[in-house]
């Protein structure tokens, strides 16, 4: 039975591994530990049993000055045998909020292969993004890329907690 | 010459100092100014320190460690040349040697504000913590507005324990004149570590009131709202902390720690069975609430019994086969422990698929169902009776699904598992090279094809299908799949080459996974600064946490005990004149591996010498190396380290009493047994461990006479007479031990006699397909004759008649 909580550094071999399984996009767990020293609040796993079965690895976009204030989806990817679950839905929506409330975020980017109709399915019907633009060549394999962006900040007003306890 | 730096000519003291700042990475020019300094004074000691530290940077190791060594000789008390020199070996990932150099260039430069903060950062990475706070304490006096001096001592403080200390120098820093200022999102992250630290001290109230006092400078809301929670609960406010878990689940209904804090205030532990009503009524009460929630729904099966398990059962089960949930029975499968509650499962599909079969309807339903709820039935169903080993009942089913699904992908990998659990290794490989097919772009897939290639020994197919999806940009696609940190891999290869007897790759791609896990504990060395200079404190001590446990990985155990056990096979076959010689191969050289057509000896340019660069995977192709170590020296490597850090695995002590045993380290052996007794006394290995040591004892000249006394004695008190066959009339993990206990004696006969007899039905759960395997194997080793080894085989199929493996 699954959990959905914000990752944790025991998480980072079980998201490396689950990355391996499912994504040609690999990393070094090095890189996960750097998202999680960098950005805490903003990778999420779901779990069963101690296996990452799901994660999203999300981070502030420091490459562009442009757009300091932008959330960024580094990796994204759910188990295909814990699929039809809304796993991928339910991670993004936290890293998402996560990412308005505690960096402030603006906006939140993300690339999805052309050819990964129910990755795009998610993120333009469920998730409601919207293509920006499409970069050629972007994956490491040739494919093209559709760069995908959404407007967060309104979504989640301040919350006022009561200091009355 | 021993002369110092500050005692050079003007101009070579400029030189000297510029070639300490290219120490930030411009090695080639250090070099050039290193040398143009050498050119005048050939003798200056801290000169050659420096050009050594170049050349160990610029790949000439070997010449660096000579020179520095030289410089160090000229001038023992120079700071500087021993600093370079803990430089050096740091990089290396000498940790201990680098400490030791650094405490001399302390001796010789106590104020230094770099050896100081370096070696901070070593002590914390050897867990010396105490040290770590000395010299951070040194570093915060010189410069008390520098925040990592500070966070890096209070860092040290927490982890040395001393909770209190680590918020005084928190509570002392926070408000001064810091350079550079702490931002907004530092001022939270140090808020809520502060906040940990007094939670920590035990003073929940003081906690709260800490809480309350940092809310407007808080950007991380959840991480707030969930330190609420705990502490009111902790302090034994359940009714504010209800509400503060209520709010935590409108953020997130998933979120199992939530559902258990919640049902915590409620007064309820969701593991006792009185509350089970209670608890119940709670899981519905939230469920109305957040009806999205997937945990919420499963949660329900966990804590009902009978006829309320009945009900949740059948409500989670028809939401799940109309929606086509795959891991509908992964999920479940837990409960199958409680026999009643899997027979249960079991029936309810039944009468599901039935249902839909006859009517085209649940008995409840005003609608006809889909026709993939019968799928999804069927689906489920194959993997329920393949669960109870009916292998030839769940493969009907899965083939009924097939049948009438043939698009869909996932029956065909339940059917690949389902032949693999039956013993159809090749069968099981076919089905998921079919399955992968039907979507190649799909890693997942590909991915299960390639261990079930493994499983079948063909190493070389499934090395050109991992390939495929191996970043296209890689210099060499080989060293590509090695560097991405792929240990299911390494592992499930090493296992293939020991089936098939090649020790030496074997060995080869074990120690790659071995590897990784040592780079694995590396990584946290650059989080000493970096996160201390980010402030996200509370990430740095998991960091720290976790990294302490990182052997503890299933995939570094097996990869270390496998490794080991290969030595002591090495080991065994050189004390028996069979000396295993390692196994050439034809291979072409793969255009493959290198990035474009390189043709064989073709220069790669990047390597920037004009030689062809040889990748770590290239060298040393069949494991020789590993072949011709010191094989039990390596073996008590691995040993070692696995009873430091995976003690609690029995595993770990079998594979101990092995190596010790043959290295005549007695004692070692018995401390092995005794620990093997305290985790579990009935463990199948200790009969014959026992009679092994005795034995040894018994026939081993070399061994003092005196020793032999106490020795003898334990044994008897702890375990009496003990024979090796104790167990084995009903145990097959007993034959299993006994078996391979009588073949290191060289009693094959008797190991033989044993193991003919396990497929026979008294072994009953025990005779699992893996272990039946492991029989055959043993009993090959034996020197059963062919007509044994066919008796055993026609036997075990029986028992599993859809197997290929016998």
């Amino acid at each position: 039975m699954i959990t959905i909580r914000q990752a944790e550094a025991r998480d980072a071999v079980g998201m490396q591994a689950c990355n391996l399984t499912n994504l040609p996009e690999n990393y070094q767990l090095k890189y996960y530990l750097y998202h999680l020293a960098t950005w805490p609040e903003l990778s999420f796993v779901a779990t069963t049993n101690n296996r990452v079965v799901g994660y999203v690895l999300g981070k502030m976009n420091d490459d562009d000055p442009e757009t300091p204030l932008d959330g960024h989806i580094t990796s994204l990817s759910v188990l295909r045998s814990y699929r039809r679950l809304g796993l991928a839905e339910r991670l993004m929506t936290q890293a998402q909020r996560a990412m308005a409330e505690v960096f402030g975020a603006q906006r939140v980017s993300l690339h999805v292969r052309v050819s990964n109709v129910a990755a795009f399915s998610l993120y333009k019907n469920t998730l409601k993004f919207d293509i920006k633009d499409t970069e050629k060549k972007y994956y490491g394999d040739g494919e093209d890329a559709y760069a995908m962006k959404k407007e967060i900040r309104e979504m989640y007003l301040s919350e006022m907690d009561s200091l009355d306890f | 010459m021993s002369m110092t730096v500050t005692e050079l000519p003007h101009k070579e003291q400029a030189l000297f100092r510029s070639a300490l700042l290219y120490e930030a990475s411009q090695y080639k020019k250090g070099l050039k100014v290193s040398e143009q300094i050498l050119k005048k004074f050939p003798d200056h000691g801290e000169t050659l320190s420096v050009k050594g530290m170049f050349l160990a940077h610029l790949e000439r190791k070997e010449e660096g460690y000579e020179l520095m060594e030289r410089g160090l000789k000229i001038n023992p008390q120079s700071s500087i040349s021993w600093h370079v020199y803990g430089l050096v070996c740091r990089s290396d990932k000498k940790y201990v040697q680098a400490i030791k150099c650094y405490e001399e260039a302390l001796k010789a430069d106590s104020e230094n504000m770099h050896i100081l903060r370096e070696v901070a950062s070593l002590y914390v990475q050897m867990r010396q913590y105490s040290k770590a706070v000395e010299c951070r304490e040194k570093l915060t006096a010189m410069n008390p507005f520098f925040p990592s001096f500070w966070l890096g001592l209070a860092t040290a403080h927490h982890m040395n324990g001393r909770y209190d200390l680590a918020i005084k120098v928190i509570s002392a820093h926070e408000l001064g004149n810091n350079q550079p200022p702490l931002d907004k999102y530092m001022i939270s992250e140090l808020s809520l570590y502060k906040n940990w630290l007094i939670e920590l001290n035990g003073d929940y109230q003081q906690a709260l009131e800490h809480l309350k006092e940092i809310r407007p400078q808080i950007v991380d809301i959840t991480g707030w709202k969930e330190k609420k929670a705990r502490l009111l609960l902790k302090a034994d406010r359940k009714e504010a902390a209800a509400t503060a878990f209520q709010d935590l689940l409108e953020r997130n209904s998933e979120n199992d720690d939530y559902i258990t804090g919640y049902m915590e205030c409620n007064g309820l532990d969701m593991k006792c069975d009185e509350d089970q009503d209670a608890v119940l009524e709670v899981i519905g009460t939230l469920q109305q609430q957040f009806p999205s929630s997937n945990r919420l729904r499963f949660l329900p099966l966990m804590y009902s019994t009978g006829d309320n398990f009945a009900v949740a059962a059948e409500s989670l089960a028809k939401y799940a086969l109309r929606k086509g949930i795959p891991s509908l029975f992964s999920s479940v499968r837990v409960l199958y422990a409680d026999k009643a509650k899997g027979a249960a499962l079991g029936t309810l599909i039944e009468s599901c698929a039935t249902q839909i079969r006859d009517t085209k309807r649940f008995n409840d339903s005003t609608d006809d169902e889909p026709a993939s709820v019968l799928l999804w039935c069927n689906y489920y169903l194959a993997q329920h009776y393949d669960y109870y080993g009916d292998h030839e009942r769940a493969l009907t089913l899965i083939e009924e699904a097939i049948r009438s699904s043939p698009k869909t992908i996932e029956p065909y990998m339940i059917k690949a598992r389902i032949l693999k659990h039956a013993g159809d290794f090749r069968g099981a490989r076919d089905t998921m090279d079919y399955a992968r097919q039907q979507d190649v772009g799909d890693r997942y897939l590909t991915t299960k094809f390639i261990k079930y290639m493994l499983r079948v020994d063909e190493v070389d197919e499934a090395e050109k299908t991992y390939l495929l999806f191996v970043n296209e940009d890689a210099p060499h696609k080989i060293q590509e799949i090695v560097n991405m940190q792929a240990t299911w891999y390494m592992n499930e290869r090493g296992h293939a080459y020991r089936r098939m007897g090649d020790i030496g790759r074997a060995l080869k791609h074990y120690h790659q996974a071995i590897s990784v896990f040592d780079t694995y504990q590396d990584d946290q060395y650059d989080f000493h600064q970096y996160s201390v200079r980010k402030v996200t404190l509370r990430s740095y001590i998991d960091i720290l946490e976790w990294e302490a446990t990182v052997y503890e990985n299933p995939a570094y155990q097996t990869a270390a005990r496998a490794a080991a056990e290969c030595y002591l096979e090495l080991a065994d076959r050189k004390a028996s004149c069979n000396t295993f010689v390692p196994i050439e191969i034809e291979k072409d050289d793969k255009p493959l591996t290198r990035n474009g057509s390189a043709q064989q000896g073709q220069q790669n340019l990047a390597a920037g010498v004009g030689e062809t660069k040889v990748y770590d995977v290239e060298k040393d192709p069949n494991g020789t190396k590993f072949v011709e170590s010191d094989n039990l020296a390596e073996a008590l490597k691995l040993a070692e380290h696995l009873e430091s850090v995976a003690a609690s695995n029995p595993d770990t002590h079998v594979l101990a009493f092995e190596v010790h045993l043959r290295m005549q380290k007695y004692f070692l052996v018995l401390k092995a047994i005794n620990a093997l007794k305290a985790i579990d006394a009935t463990h199948p290995a200790l009969p014959s461990m026992v009679v092994r040591l005795s034995q040894a004892l018994d026939t081993d000249e070399s061994f003092a006479a005196a020793l032999k006394v106490p020795l003898r004695a334990q044994l008897a008190k702890s375990f009496g007479a003990v024979d090796i066959t104790t167990g084995t009339a009903e145990s097959i993990d007993s034959v299993l031990a006994a078996a391979k206990s009588m073949l290191a004696m060289g009693n094959g006969d008797q190991a033989a006699a044993l193991l003919v007899q396990t497929p026979e039905a008294k072994y009953a759960e025990g005779r699992t397909l893996l272990k039946l395997l492991e029989a055959k194997r043993l009993l090959a080793k034996s020197g059963a004759d062919e007509s044994t080894q066919a008796a055993f085989g026609a036997t075990a199929k029986t028992v599993f008649p859809l197997a290929t493996c016998f």
